[in-house]
């Protein structure tokens, strides 16, 4: 069929287009990775922000129930 | 391991150039086989048979670029078997028919097929070389790797309607370009 040879005959486009379009799929991918590390540590900083600031705040005797008494 | 170090390895028929080449490039080649495929049986098949492919064929040949080397055996073994399989899936319908009918179609000579695939193939480079770096990147991503219109459009921030268009205009461009030079498949 037409459509399947053209297909096939795309196989043997040069080196340079194929080098030149897996460049963009990598740069594509690792900009995915450094978008997900970034959020990631927002994430993370912003929890042990919070953290510090809910143990440092003097709120826990009143969540855990103070001394048990 | 740089592309020269796998290439040395398979020259000097060492076989722990399949296990490198498997590290380095098998992701990429299963990503390739899986966009034609879409199963993963199959594809890790045409992935296994790339580096048997490649082993057989790495001392006569010398290739400048491993990833387009591999990418080009994997793309070859996937439509071979995308071929097979639809075959065997209509074996008792219309394609024994044609496959009967094959014996009375004359079919052109060998030098005939090569120097029309040869005219073929630097039209198509010409064109891809005419090309905005972003229509002809999109082009070989959709056509020779084989990525979903959805996946493009999703990383280009377009909608699927949009981006099918543009690959439309691409292959009307491409079809213009092949009848200009009076290639008619």
């Amino acid at each position: 069929m037409r459509n399947e040879r053209v297909f096939d005959e795309l196989t043997e486009v040069s080196d340079e287009y194929i080098i030149e379009a897996m460049g963009h799929i990598l740069k594509k991918s690792r900009a995915a990775i450094i978008r997900w590390c970034v959020i990631a540590a927002v994430l993370l900083t912003i929890t042990g922000i919070g953290a510090y600031l809910f143990f440092s705040s003097g709120l826990l005797p009143f969540l855990g129930g103070g001394n048990g008494g | 391991m740089t592309d020269a170090e796998i290439i040395e390895l398979y020259i000097s028929r060492d076989e722990s150039a399949i296990a490198e080449s498997d590290a380095q490039y098998g992701q990429y080649c299963r990503q390739i086989a899986m966009n034609m495929l879409s199963d993963n049986a199959d594809a890790e098949e045409c992935v296994s048979s790339t580096w048997k492919s490649a082993w057989d064929s790495m001392p006569s040949q010398n290739p400048d670029s491993l990833a387009a080397f591999f990418g080009r055996i994997v793309r070859n073994l996937a439509i071979g078997k995308l071929r097979f399989n639809r075959a065997r899936r209509q074996f008792d319908g219309i394609t024994l028919l044609l496959s009967e009918l094959e014996d009375c179609v004359p079919s052109r000579s060998s030098d005939a097929q090569e120097v029309e695939r040869r005219m073929f193939s630097e039209t198509l480079d010409r064109w891809l070389a005419e090309l905005p770096v972003d229509d002809r990147v999109l082009f070989i991503r959709r056509y020779w790797f084989g990525e979903a219109i959805k996946a493009l459009a999703k990383e280009c921030r377009m909608t699927q309607r949009r981006m099918a268009r543009r690959m439309l205009r691409l292959r009307k461009g491409l079809r213009a370009t092949l009848e200009s030079e009076g290639i008619y498949i």
